[in-house]
């Protein structure tokens, strides 16, 4: 825009800053020199001075009182008008109140992912082949329908391990270690095709029992069954193994039948004890009792070797209700799966062994993002806390 | 430790003790542009006391954002006419400015950590020209139409030279001063908000437009229609309402 309106007079915003001395010099001489050929434009000029004189001669007015501070409480505000200023902020004030809260819901939800991944034994290894029979279904007595179905496949688990108990002679030959007794070694240890195996588990029982007509009741014993000769599969990497393994079975399957999770781990720890002659046998009752109780592993940790036995405590009990489909699930995947299918586990210790270092890594990033989701929700409390105090100050 | 020689401001990043003289000049700093050197009316030039006798009123210690101590009630006894005045000329209820300067104080007191140390004058009109706006867009100053008078100088109890005759003075001159006087105030009350704003900063204050945008928070652009345009509106204002400018201040070129 020039200086000129469409009139050819000056503009205002112009004359105003002409007032001012804030026009450089070449706009300067313009103005100049049309207010010395326009006489409205030195009107114009003359009136807005006058404006900014009075404006500047405007009298101050004089000040009612003092409005200095008081530090000490007065009448009107008794718990004194300041208070002292709030410290520098600190680092944790500094960053942005939605940073904290998205760390937090963010550690939390990933927290709550790795639990519920753990719960629905997605981690577990032991979910793969449980042994547990005799334990499973004490804990499947809550009565869900996925504990029903469980100890149906017990059943047909069991119903299977009947015949192994049966046939221990035939265990020694199975040293071919079919998909059964590969799945059935590393139960404890076992993190991988942790849904998988328990869709083929369900399938199995569903068939072993279609097989087999036991009823629920009968399942414990064969789940005792089962769980001797498991573990005596594992020990039994040399046929003279396999052969202690019997009397063992037997009495473990005895005391299984009598005993609740804990229970039965001595048991088949005393029965495996009892009977074990073997130095195989004798390591797996330190196995045994070193389990905490209530796994259901409890019978195949006896099946791993030493360094195995401490591993599956941590994958157990999400597994102790999977352990048992998967078991028969392992063992209905082979065909030709013969009942003394428990008996060899070899090659499966590779497998095992990965197991320990996953869970502790799992439970290590669990706690550390619960640590994380603490810290974060601490932060926040923090600052609402500092928040609420300045603003009251 | 040096003085910076334009603003005054002791540079230092140490904490620095009250007995520091920091003169507080009113050129604006604005920053990407050089500090005007320009002619500093003694009557704005500000200084705080170099030390706080603590007479008058009780030692607030306040530290700004480079560690540099002041003493804050100090520093309210520094701006706290100008402040007054600010809140009267904008404040339609003069009685309100009382709770502003109040307010703005406190405000300021609490905020005082993020005062940068460059222009002391500036901050504290800011403060007290926000408070003011926060004043009358929630209507808590009276409208305008309002049942209490505005207060003229004849029923302030206070005896002011200002409001005297001055000795030179004859009597038909003072009334003809008050009679501007009131017509500038309404006037002033007549303008929209924002260049009422600008006008009492630069006119009545003497802020320059620099210092004026800081105050207003905005850019010399937006300052400078705002000054001419309040200008040429209060000038139409004196005109119609047949308030005559004193022939002694009309002047050719």
């Amino acid at each position: 825009m020039g200086i000129f309106n469409k009139h050819r007079h000056l503009r205002p915003e112009i004359l105003s800053e002409y007032l001012d001395g804030r026009l450089d010099h070449r706009h300067q001489g313009l103005v100049a020199h049309r207010l010395a050929e326009c006489a409205a434009c030195r009107e114009e000029l003359n009136t807005l001075r006058a404006t900014v004189a009075a404006l500047q001669n405007l009298p101050d007015l004089p000040l009612p009182r003092s409005f200095t501070l008081p530090t000490a409480p007065t009448p009107d505000y008794p718990a004194g008008l300041i208070r002292k200023p709030a410290p520098p902020a600190s680092l944790v004030m500094k960053l942005p109140g939605w940073a904290y809260g998205s760390a937090a819901s963010l550690a939390g939800l990933a927290l709550a992912l790795m639990l519920s991944a753990e719960a629905a034994g997605l981690t577990s290894p032991a979910f793969l082949v449980s042994t547990a029979p005799a334990t499973a279904p004490a804990t499947a007595a809550p009565g869900d329908a996925g504990v029903a179905k469980e100890a149906q496949d017990e059943a047909g688990v069991a119903a299977k391990a009947e015949p192994l108990v049966a046939a221990p002679e035939r265990a020694a030959q199975a040293e071919a270690p079919t998909d059964f007794q590969s799945a059935e070694a590393p139960q404890t240890a076992q993190r991988s095709a942790a849904a998988p195996t328990a869709e083929a588990a369900a399938k199995i029982g569903e068939s072993a029992l279609a097989e087999n007509s036991l009823a629920e009741p009968a399942s414990p014993a064969p789940e005792a069954a089962l769980a001797a000769p498991e573990p005596q599969t594992a020990m039994a990497e040399s046929q003279g193994a396999v052969a202690a393994s019997d009397p063992a079975s037997e009495e473990a399957v005895a005391d299984a039948v009598a005993a609740s999770d804990p229970a039965s781990e001595e048991a088949a720890a005393d029965a495996a004890a009892a009977t074990a002659s073997d130095p195989a046998g004798e390591e797996g009752v330190a196995d045994v009792l070193s389990d905490p109780p209530g796994e259901d592993v409890t019978a195949f940790s006896l099946t791993q070797s030493d360094d195995r036995a401490t591993a599956p405590e941590d994958s157990l009990p999400s597994v102790q209700a999977k352990g048992t489909p998967v078991a028969p699930a392992d063992s209905a995947q082979s065909p030709a799966t013969e009942p003394k299918a428990p008996v060899e586990n070899l090659g499966i210790p590779a497998q095992e062994y990965s197991a320990p270092s996953s869970i502790t890594w799992w439970k290590a990033l669990e706690t550390m993002f619960a640590a994380l989701t603490l810290a974060f929700l601490g932060g926040l409390f923090y600052r609402w806390r500092r928040n609420r105090s300045q603003s009251d100050a | 430790m040096g003085e910076d020689p334009i603003s005054g401001c002791i540079v230092s990043q140490r904490t620095l003790a009250v007995s520091q003289v920091h003169p507080v000049l009113l050129m604006a700093s604005v920053a990407g542009s050089p500090p005007q050197v320009a002619v500093i009316a003694p009557q704005l030039m500000v200084t705080l006391p170099k030390t706080c006798d603590e007479i008058a009123h009780p030692r607030l210690p306040v530290q700004d954002r480079n560690g540099a101590s002041y003493c804050y009630n100090c520093v309210i006894e520094a701006f706290q006419a100008k402040g007054y005045n600010l809140a009267c000329r904008m404040l339609r209820d003069w009685a309100m400015a009382e709770d502003v300067m109040q307010e703005s104080f406190v405000s300021g007191y609490r905020a005082f950590a993020q005062f940068r140390g460059v222009n002391l004058n500036a901050w504290m009109m800011r403060i007290i020209a926000n408070t003011c706006r926060d004043f009358l867009r929630s209507r808590r100053a009276l409208p305008f139409i309002s049942l209490d008078p505005m207060p003229t100088a004849s029923d302030d109890p206070t005896p002011s030279a200002v409001d005297l005759p001055g000795r030179e003075e004859s009597p038909e001159e003072y009334a003809e001063r008050e009679e501007l006087r009131r017509a500038i105030i309404s006037g002033l009350d007549c303008l929209p908000e924002e260049r009422r704003l600008a006008v009492v900063l630069v006119d009545v204050q003497g802020l320059s437009y620099e210092e004026a945008a800081q105050v207003m928070n905005c850019s010399t652009g937006t300052v400078k229609p705002r000054i001419s345009r309040g200008r040429a509106a209060l000038r139409d204002y004196l005109r119609a309402t047949g308030e005559l400018l004193p022939s002694r201040f009309r002047q050719d070129n």
